[in-house]
């Protein structure tokens, strides 16, 4: 049995949590083939899938970051950073790919860091200790760069482009980074502290564990994370664009928050997100099908947003 | 512990504000003559008007403990609504200016009702709000829209003694609001509900209206906003008001709101946009390169809330 | 005395909590301008009572006569129009107001529609204070007031509201000794303009001192209403004591070994001060005292929850210090908290999550859990514990009160503790599973563990402790052996203030 709250006690409350998402989705897509049958071309999965592994990788950290009742708005701040490393330190050399990923991935860590210090240290709220830390690498980026971003993307790095049918390497990358978290929050010790911490981490504290350094930790994966997405959308856009992770950060919380994790922490988790990430996307993709204008999906998103939180409300009055 | 501990520590914040607004004002003055000047000084209070008027309204919100992501999407639909409304009518300017407000007010009045009567979190709401009416914007246009009146266009410019006007319509509003929140029982009942919502609700304070009104006013402040910035554009710019609430967060925040609810001052608020305000005008007139000005100011940030107390450790400490 | 000098008469009033009986038929009348006291242990049924005069609670049965007219209930609202202000421990003040925002908090003076008078609410506020002879300066914020006079605007409060009748919850609980004085002379004030007061406390000192007539409460039932005069320490005692035992505690083997916990003289910013306490092997020491005393403050100092200021604790007669539970976790001791949903459990989190939260790294194989381990640990716990539950999937907010101390309790033994520190171990436990506490005990301290058991059930402390501590106002101020304990004794020590026990 699947339900990503590892219990097996079926109230309605728990079905709900763990299937609902899922249910939507089934129904999402069930209208999806009356009204827009178009989404099942090759192609069209094909694009719905690798923009889905883009919003998804970034979605797995923001969801463990929201498990212990955090957030981060900085995700889009390291992806752009990344971008920017990535053909500053190679500079379109293939050999140097290896390195430039390297030091995108200290310099997130240390993001991540700087967001966790912040928030266990001095008790900033995570909401404006993220937010600062994305105007200071924001600001970064810009003097590092004077506003034109140099260097080259390697070329090798298009290789995430590559796929086999819809099965793209993006894909297989956020299908893989599914499989390791879903492990790492589910069978390991560091998962069941995640969920611990956020769900109550008064009581976590008084078992013995060190509150502050998971929740650091947490923020350094997610930082890390984005940069995994950042080194994907590079590969794919090819040059280096300030502009390339506009909107991930807020469609990030969005999926997770439609999946059924919830702000306060300790309740939710990935296969939810997952299902999140996809109706987001589907439903974007449809809007475009349908002929209707691209930004309308933003109001879909917001209504959707209100949807899931109100029925999620509603399912735990019931229970 | 004395009494002058404790006010130094409880101001503390806004004596900090404060203090870095005097030390950027005599930097400015020592490194530049342009910048001591009755000019340049009444232009950097006009520029305030801008950040400082929608953070008064996000400050009303946060001091009842909830919040506002909304207010930069909204602030972009006034400006494309009174835009297209006043379409450079001068008969049309009052019926623009009042269905711009009614809209504002209107977004706001329903923020509150859905946090009231579903019980939802005022983060969920108003992050969804945040897409969907950006959506709504980006679906009327994503290009420059409709026209600003003449008339109105000059009010911009139009000073009185020499002051710009917009600079007294600013200290109108934070009189205004200043007085709301000192002199008026509703002031009273706003630090109560977020100070406390058991206490508040026990002394038999309307919580639900205290809500209507907060989210009512913050919206309505952040629709003012998208008149000014009609006043300064001429045209309904859908690129306004990107990150506004972002931005006026922090500088809530750095002006020593909590926001946990219940501490904050308007005095420290204004320093805060200020500080703000001052800080891209100083790296402009000592002509910093602009790029460098980002890392400046991303470094100012992270500083102040590295040093922000949470009000909640300070009230444990003493009580 | 007359009938029409009774401002409040409770008649005949009972009240259940799923079947427990919290109150039955309780009568209690007070005279105007009287200072009533309300005695009894942790439990009688005292905060229902107040609860139920409050509003806060309505009654299964019987009825309040308040000046005159009678009542089956009325909602808080109600109850403060009517003049009946109750101050709880737990203060309904917004700390970061100031003192005038708070006195007329919800019934600010107006000048015109929605604006405030500051000038005449400041004039009024500091009447009311003056009125009581205290000087406070009414601009500062209360969060930066003391304890006691945070205590004296509420109660500035309550007089703005036209109180004919204010009920203190143990004020003296958070005051320090001239703190008290101060409130005594407010109460008298009071007391000459007419105001009744019904004022709880532990400490018999104090009711001797104001209170013109007791009320004793025991087991949610009324025992005795009279007048304070003549009427003896002893006698108010033994009114309070003497409860039946219910429960058949398990008999001790009473060999106690080698100490293994230590402490010297620790102070803690809290409330200890200057403790010192020595645990054996294979005993059970009971902790008794009164809410507020200081024992969840020790067994939280004990186990690293709280910095200490001074003094050691030994282990195994070594010098520890702990920074975190976490250390003293590892140095084998455990703490079953007070308050078992906020601290000792993830409510929703699956049974087995919480039992083998501190023992992850034991059950894992690298990076894995061996789900197969903690299955059979869980099981074994089950067993050990007789859990009865469907599954250890369930959430752990599915069991009862009974089961999820169990569930706490399973946590710990798998870290193999040598002390563990039980708060209130029983609170919220039915019969069954409380005896079945009871014996785990014994067995683990067969087994040579230490167990510090504070309770607030005299009963449970008197029939399971080898040896029984007293505190009082932080500090340790009788050690009792099991022969010598009784409930008066412990009561005697519990109740005596700050000027005794120095």
């Amino acid at each position: 049995m699947i339900g990503f709250t590892e219990s097996n006690h079926l109230t309605f409350k728990k079905l709900f949590a763990a299937y609902g998402v899922y249910m939507a989705l089934l129904i999402l897509l069930i209208v999806a083939s009356f009204i827009t049958p178009d989404l099942f071309d090759e192609e069209t999965l094909a694009v719905l899938f690798r923009q889905s592994a883009q919003l998804g990788i970034i979605a797995i950290g923001q969801t463990m970051v929201m498990l212990v009742a955090g957030l981060d708005l900085s995700v889009g701040g390291v992806i752009v950073m990344t971008s920017m490393v990535v053909a500053e330190v190679s500079n379109g050399r293939d050999e140097l790919i290896p390195l430039s990923i390297l030091v995108a991935l200290i310099l997130g860590a240390l993001i991540g860091l700087g967001n966790g210090l912040l928030i266990t240290k001095r008790k900033v709220p995570p909401l404006v200790a993220t937010l600062v830390m994305l105007f200071l690498v924001q600001g970064a980026q810009q003097a590092f760069t004077r506003g034109v971003p140099s260097g080259f993307v390697p070329e090798t790095l298009g290789i995430v482009n590559q796929s086999w049918g819809f099965l793209s390497i993006p894909l297989m990358v956020w299908f893989a980074l599914n499989a390791v978290f879903l492990v790492l929050l589910r069978v390991t010790p560091f998962g069941r502290r995640i969920y611990a911490v956020g769900s109550n981490a008064d009581a976590a504290r008084l078992s013995g564990l060190s509150v502050h350094r998971i929740k650091i930790a947490v923020y350094i994966l997610a930082s890390c994370l984005a940069v995994i997405s950042g080194v994907i959308l590079t590969g794919y856009v090819g040059y280096v664009d300030r502009f390339i992770a506009t909107g991930l950060d807020l469609d990030s919380v969005a999926a997770a928050v439609v999946g059924g994790t919830a702000f306060y922490g300790g309740k939710g988790g990935l296969l939810g997100t997952i299902a999140g990430v996809l109706i987001i996307q589907i439903l974007s993709t449809m809007v475009v099908l349908l002929g209707l204008d691209a930004q309308t999906q933003f109001i879909i998103k917001g209504l959707v947003i209100l949807a899931a939180v109100s029925l999620y409300g509603l399912a735990q009055k019931q229970a | 512990m004395t009494p002058k501990s404790n006010f130094l520590q409880k101001h503390s914040l806004i004596l900090v504000v404060y203090s870095l607004v005097f030390v950027l004002i005599t930097v400015g003055s020592i490194y530049s003559e342009r910048f001591l000047t009755l000019r340049n000084l009444t232009n950097v209070l006009r520029q305030a008007a801008y950040l400082g008027t929608a953070a008064l309204g996000e400050m009303l919100v946060i001091l009842t403990a909830g919040i506002d992501l909304s207010i930069g999407s909204l602030v972009k639909l006034s400006v494309l609504v009174s835009a297209i409304l006043m379409d450079g009518n001068p008969d049309n300017v009052m019926m623009a200016v009042g269905l711009t407000l009614a809209l504002g007010l209107g977004v706001g009045l329903l923020h509150a009702f859905l946090i009231n009567e579903l019980n939802l979190s005022p983060f969920v709401v108003t992050f969804a709000s945040l897409f969907i009416l950006q959506g709504i914007s980006l679906t009327i246009t994503t290009k420059p829209i409709g026209r600003s009146s003449k008339d109105f266009l000059l009010l911009y410019s139009q000073k009185f003694l020499e002051v710009p006007i917009i600079v007294y319509f600013f200290g109108l509003v934070t009189l205004m609001v200043a007085f709301l929140l000192n002199m008026t029982v509703f002031g009273k009942h706003v630090y109560a509900v977020g100070g406390n919502l058991t206490v508040a609700e026990l002394s038999g304070i309307p919580v639900k209206k205290i809500r209507y009104g907060v989210y009512g006013i913050c919206s309505l402040l952040a629709a003012v906003t998208g008149l000014l910035w009609l006043m300064r554009m001429g045209v309904g710019d859908p690129v306004i008001g990107k990150e506004l609430e972002l931005n006026a967060i922090i500088a809530v925040v750095i002006g020593g709101t909590s926001l946990f609810g219940g501490r904050g001052t308007v005095t420290g608020v204004i320093g805060g946009v200020l500080l703000l305000t001052f800080t891209d005008n100083l790296l402009v007139v000592l002509g910093v390169n602009q790029f460098v000005s980002g890392l400046v100011k991303g470094l100012i940030f992270v500083a102040a809330v590295a040093l922000y107390k949470p009000s909640e450790s300070f009230q444990r400490a003493t009580a | 005395m007359k009938d029409d000098q009774l401002i409040l008469e409770m008649n005949n009033i009972s009240k259940s909590f799923s079947g427990v009986k919290a109150l039955v038929d309780v009568s209690i009348s007070c005279k105007k301008g009287s200072v009533h006291a309300l005695v009894g242990e942790n439990g009688a049924g005292k905060s229902t009572l107040i609860k139920i005069l409050s509003g806060a609670q309505r009654p299964d049965k019987g009825t309040i006569c308040f000046k005159g007219k009678n009542y089956e209930s009325f909602s808080t609202r109600e109850a403060l129009s009517l003049g009946i202000s109750v101050i709880y421990q737990e203060l309904a003040l917004v700390s970061e107001m100031n003192v005038v925002e708070n006195i007329f908090l919800g019934r600010e003076i107006r000048m015109t529609v929605g604006i405030i008078d500051s000038a005449r609410m400041r004039q009024e506020a500091n009447r009311l204070l003056e009125q009581m002879g205290i000087k406070i300066n009414v601009n500062r914020e209360v969060g930066e007031l003391s304890v006691a006079y945070q205590q004296m605007v509420e109660i500035s409060k309550a007089l703005s509201r036209n109180a004919d009748l204010i009920v203190m919850d143990e004020p003296s609980a958070i005051l320090a000794g001239h703190e008290l004085e101060q409130l005594f002379r407010i109460i008298q004030s009071l007391k000459d303009n007419g105001v009744t007061i019904i004022y709880i406390s532990h400490r018999l000192e104090e009711v001797f001192r104001i209170a013109d007539e007791v009320t004793v409460l025991k087991d949610g039932q009324h025992v005795v209403t009279r007048s304070m005069e003549g009427l003896s320490r002893a006698e108010l005692v033994s009114a309070m004591v003497g409860r039946k035992l219910e429960e058949v505690f398990p008999q001790s083997a009473n060999k106690a070994g080698e100490c293994v916990l230590e402490a010297n003289g620790i102070s803690t910013d809290t409330i200890l001060k200057k403790v010192n306490l020595k645990l054996h092997r294979g005993e059970i020491v009971g902790l008794a005292g009164m809410v507020g005393s200081g024992r969840t403050e020790l067994a939280r100092a004990l186990f690293g929850a709280d910095k200490l200021f001074s003094g050691e604790i030994k282990l195994m007669g070594e010098r520890v210090e702990f920074s975190s539970p976490a250390d003293a976790i590892r140095k084998k001791i455990s703490l079953v908290p007070e308050d078992r949903k906020q601290q000792g459990l993830f409510t929703e989190l699956p049974i087995k999550n919480n039992i083998t939260l501190p023992i992850l790294k034991k059950i894992s194989n690298w990076f894995l859990l061996n789900r197969k381990m903690e299955s059979a640990l869980v099981e074994s716990s089950k067993k050990q514990l007789s859990i009865s539950m469907a599954s250890e999937h369930l959430d752990v907010q599915f069991l009862s009160g009974g089961n999820q101390q169990k569930v706490v309790l399973a946590k710990w033994l798998h870290t193999k503790p040598e002390v563990i520190i039980m708060d209130e171990p029983t609170r919220g436990v039915d019969v069954g599973a409380k005896f079945e506490i009871y014996q785990l005990m014994r067995r683990l301290t067969e087994e040579g563990i230490a167990i510090l058991m504070i309770s607030s059930e005299l009963p449970e402390i008197l029939g399971l402790s080898d040896r029984i501590l007293v505190m009082s106002e932080g500090r340790i101020v009788a050690e009792l052996e099991h022969s010598e304990a009784s409930e008066e004794k412990i009561i005697e020590y519990a109740t005596m203030g700050e000027s005794k026990a120095a």
